[in-house]
């Protein structure tokens, strides 16, 4: 009872500092996610430790370190090597939307689930690079791997796997770490190699990498992917969004831009993985959890307030157009770590894989936006 | 017409630029002796784009820090305390180089357990071979971090193995102590779960260049390497640093993996470098390799001096290059004929047990197990703690010297070069003026 009161005093305090702040139509902006739950091992989940997070309509996947847990109809079940997972630890979920099949990529190998049935690809029963699978997606009627010994397209129909290394793509190790599909191109992020982009189309490659070509130093602002240790890539409306372990880089087509924690809103430059909706990159970082929107650069990072590791602690949601806090708006409660490892979206919630629990989060609309006009 | 006058004029001012740049050279190297050193040890004449513009962002000037949660894990219920070890130890190149790691390491851990183990367990050593198979790596750490369920991990040597390991090492939480890998990249990742305690070829390609360049004054001086990542990044610094004093390479040949069965008699390489007659060869291979590729040159009447990586300090090198040696200098992470009692305890104990001299390799596995084996002593059977107490190290006096961890967690203790006379490696010779 006493939790609850201390919860609705500060959603009421959030509320008025929205409105003190004159808080927009959300529409118009970003929109603070100021409801936060989160789901741990007593919740159901096999382990805390969650690497990815999938949405498939009404179920929610989790790949954890200790299995694949699903979440459907309010209750957690898990797959393991006992039901024919590939391996416990599962680094990357895609589901495949016309068929239904999910498609999770584990440390020893990639499984497809469809229609309840298990069908485990490793690189010993298949043309499966490598056994660790960092990342998973689909594209079409085929599906894409991010491998250490390169990338896999599994053309489902027709059995049949092809695998781009340095032999017949451009990158100088085959060092895959994550995979994107959308609109006629898939884009993989690799390790040393920056990103690649595959135009579908055209069965062609067009790799880009650091211009400075140097390890240590970002020489110029906005020209060009700011380091080659890409971890992730996403692909969402004509831009490209690429995480490195350095900061963050966009992509129109045309211009490169350069994000990092001292010249933007982001958390922190240590970024695990990126993911777009629309041309809104979500940013998953070792300290928190930040939102960019790209044409008005403005940014909400949710955040421990105290110390980047007090997870524990108060959370807040700071508003910031590039490096300039606008404001900082407190949550009744946090995600369930900073360590933020993956999301993904379901309609307007999002979902959040971090290292010691899932959160999902929803936006009540009482704490306001970020205006792109502020 | 005008365009034309101008862009002539344009040329020739760059022209005057570069010469000047040129002749000022060895003001730039005498001042980049007195500076003080930047990441990796650079001087300030070598760091990229120095003369032309200041980075807008300057990476690795803070310390890598883990932020995830894990500290407040329990410690199990065990019966050993479990240490992997990866290293080439069979069917593979540089299975030359992993044997004597993995003796140098059963013997820091057999004197660990005599001392006591950790609180009376028993340190264990988990060992697998690291194959070279494109891969292989990933998978034994994933079998070490989930089946073996060891604290931390020993080695590796190949450059290409180890990134591909640590990648998985970050996402396991795993700690991975590196002895062998001198690929200057291995760091530059900022996986704060890697600690590599041997100098790297950065620092060593330096100090190559001060005595090529600045002692010697060799002009043109050309690069031959393994056409393998060990070889690529391995010269990549000397190959930039020639750049930047104003004496590109002349030619960089490379040679298979496979020369024995494809060319051992070198004969590619050889006819290239005689085409080019170069002042002076920078060799960056495998011993056995070095020792027929310095043959086949001599033997093909190709005098060059030639200066080359650590790799070469292997008895190997000296029994199958014989007079073709002599003379050869070659880069050292570390220096055994300094006055180091901890040194002479280790050489003798491991003389006494081996029988053979320890390698190069083989004494920073020992430095490394015994860093490891402190750190779990003093953190506990927790992954986080003891990577954390792994990161607190700064200083740490070893069997190969002070090893002085940076912010990337990487030893920058002073190199050295050695040089053959008479059939044996004179360490300390040249002396290397300023330290890298």
């Amino acid at each position: 009872m006493k939790t609850i009161r201390s919860g609705q005093i500060a959603a009421a305090l959030a509320v008025f500092l929205g409105l003190v702040a004159g808080s927009p139509a959300w529409a118009e902006g970003l929109p603070i996610y100021d409801d936060w739950i989160s789901y741990h091992v007593a919740d159901g989940l096999p382990s805390d430790k969650i690497f990815c997070v999938a949405v498939d309509g009404p179920r929610i996947w989790a790949g954890t370190d200790q299995g694949l847990a699903v979440l459907e109809s309010g209750s957690w079940r898990t797959y393991t090597t006992s039901d024919g997972l590939a391996y416990d630890a599962v680094l990357s979920v895609a589901i495949d939307s016309a068929s239904g099949d999910v498609w999770a990529g584990t440390m020893g190998g990639l499984t497809r689930i469809s229609a309840g049935r298990l069908t485990t690809y490793t690189q010993f029963n298949s043309g499966l690079p490598n056994d660790v699978v960092f990342g998973v997606a689909v594209e079409n009627q085929n599906v894409w791997v991010a491998t250490t010994a390169g990338e896999g397209r599994y053309l489902v129909r027709e059995n049949r796997w092809q695998v781009y290394t340095p032999e017949n793509a451009p990158q100088h190790e085959p060092w895959g770490y994550g995979v994107d599909y959308a609109d006629g191109k898939v884009w993989a992020a690799l390790w040393g190699g920056g990103a690649l982009e595959f135009d579908v189309a055209t069965e062609t490659w067009q790799a880009y990498m650091d211009p400075d070509g140097e390890m240590e130093i970002d020489l110029f602002r906005d020209d060009g992917i700011i380091h080659v240790i890409t971890t992730a890539v996403s692909y969402r409306a004509g831009i490209l969004w690429a995480s490195t372990y350095f900061g963050l880089s966009s992509y129109d087509g045309r211009r490169w831009r350069g994000y990092m924690d001292h010249d933007s809103g982001l958390a922190s430059n240590f970024i695990n993985s990126v993911k777009a909706r629309g041309r809104v990159a979500w940013v998953c970082t070792d300290k928190g959890l930040s939102v960019v929107d790209y044409a008005s650069n403005l940014w909400v990072t949710y955040a421990p307030v105290a110390e980047p590791t007090d997870y524990k602690g108060p959370w807040a949601a700071r508003l910031t157009k590039e490096a300039e806090v606008l404001r900082t708006v407190p949550l009744t409660q946090g995600l369930a770590n900073n360590f933020i490892l993956g999301v993904d979206f379901d309609g307007e919630d999002v979902w959040v894989a971090t290292a010691a629990g899932l959160s999902r989060g929803r936006t009540t609309g009482a704490s306001g936006a970020v205006e792109s006009g502020r | 017409m005008r365009d034309r006058f101008r862009n002539r004029n344009i040329a020739w001012l760059m022209v005057l630029i570069v010469l000047a740049l040129a002749a000022n050279l060895p003001a730039a190297e005498s001042k980049a002796a007195g500076d003080s050193l930047g990441y990796g040890n650079t001087p300030a004449a070598l760091r990229p784009y120095a003369r032309f513009a200041s980075p807008y962002k300057q990476f690795f000037v803070n310390a890598l820090e883990f932020t995830g949660p894990g500290r407040d894990k329990p410690e199990p219920e065990v019966t050993s305390v479990r240490i992997g070890v990866l290293a080439p130890l069979e069917r593979g190149h540089e299975a030359y180089l992993g044997q004597p790691m993995l003796d140098a390491i059963r013997l820091a851990v057999d004197e660990a357990n005599a001392a006591g183990g950790y609180r009376g367990l028993p340190f264990e050593l988990v060992v697998r071979n690291d194959t070279g198979l494109w891969g292989a790596s990933a998978n034994e750490i994933v079998t070490f971090s989930y089946t073996d369920s060891v604290w931390a991990v020993l080695g590796t040597v190949d450059g290409a193995n180890t990134h591909i390991a640590i990648r998985v090492a970050l996402k396991t939480e795993l700690p991975v102590i590196n002895v062998a890998d001198t690929d200057p990249t291995l760091v530059e990742t900022k996986i704060p779960w890697v600690f590599r305690i041997i100098a790297d070829d950065r620092q060593m390609a330096y100090a190559l260049a001060r005595h090529v360049y600045g002692e010697r004054d060799f002009q043109r001086v050309a690069i031959l390497r393994a056409d393998n990542r060990y070889g690529r990044f391995g010269v990549s610094e000397f190959r930039t640093a020639s750049v930047r004093l104003a004496r590109p390479a002349p030619i960089e040949v490379n040679y298979e993996i496979a020369w024995a069965q494809v060319d051992p008699g070198f004969t590619v390489q050889v006819a290239r470098l005689q085409r080019v007659a170069p002042d002076a060869i920078v060799l960056w291979a495998d011993a056995e390799a070095a020792a027929h590729l310095l043959v086949a040159l001599r033997t093909a009447g190709i005098e060059a001096p030639v200066f080359a990586c650590d790799r070469l300090l292997h008895p190997q090198f000296l029994e199958q290059a014989g007079p073709a040696a002599e003379g050869v200098v070659i880069a050292s992470p570390w220096n055994p004929a300094a006055d180091n009692p901890h040194y002479q305890l280790f050489r003798e104990a491991y003389l006494a047990r081996i029988g053979t001299e320890p390698t190069t390799y083989a004494s920073h596995a020992y430095d490394g197990a015994r860093m490891l084996i402190d750190a779990i002593r003093a953190a506990g059977l927790n992954r986080y703690r003891i990577r954390d107490a792994l990161a607190a190290v700064k200083r740490y006096d070893g069997v190969t010297g002070t090893i002085m961890m940076d912010l990337v967690q990487s030893d920058r203790g002073p190199v050295s070069l050695a040089t053959v006379r008479q059939g044996s490696f004179v360490f300390g010779d040249p002396a290397i003026a300023g330290g890298f």
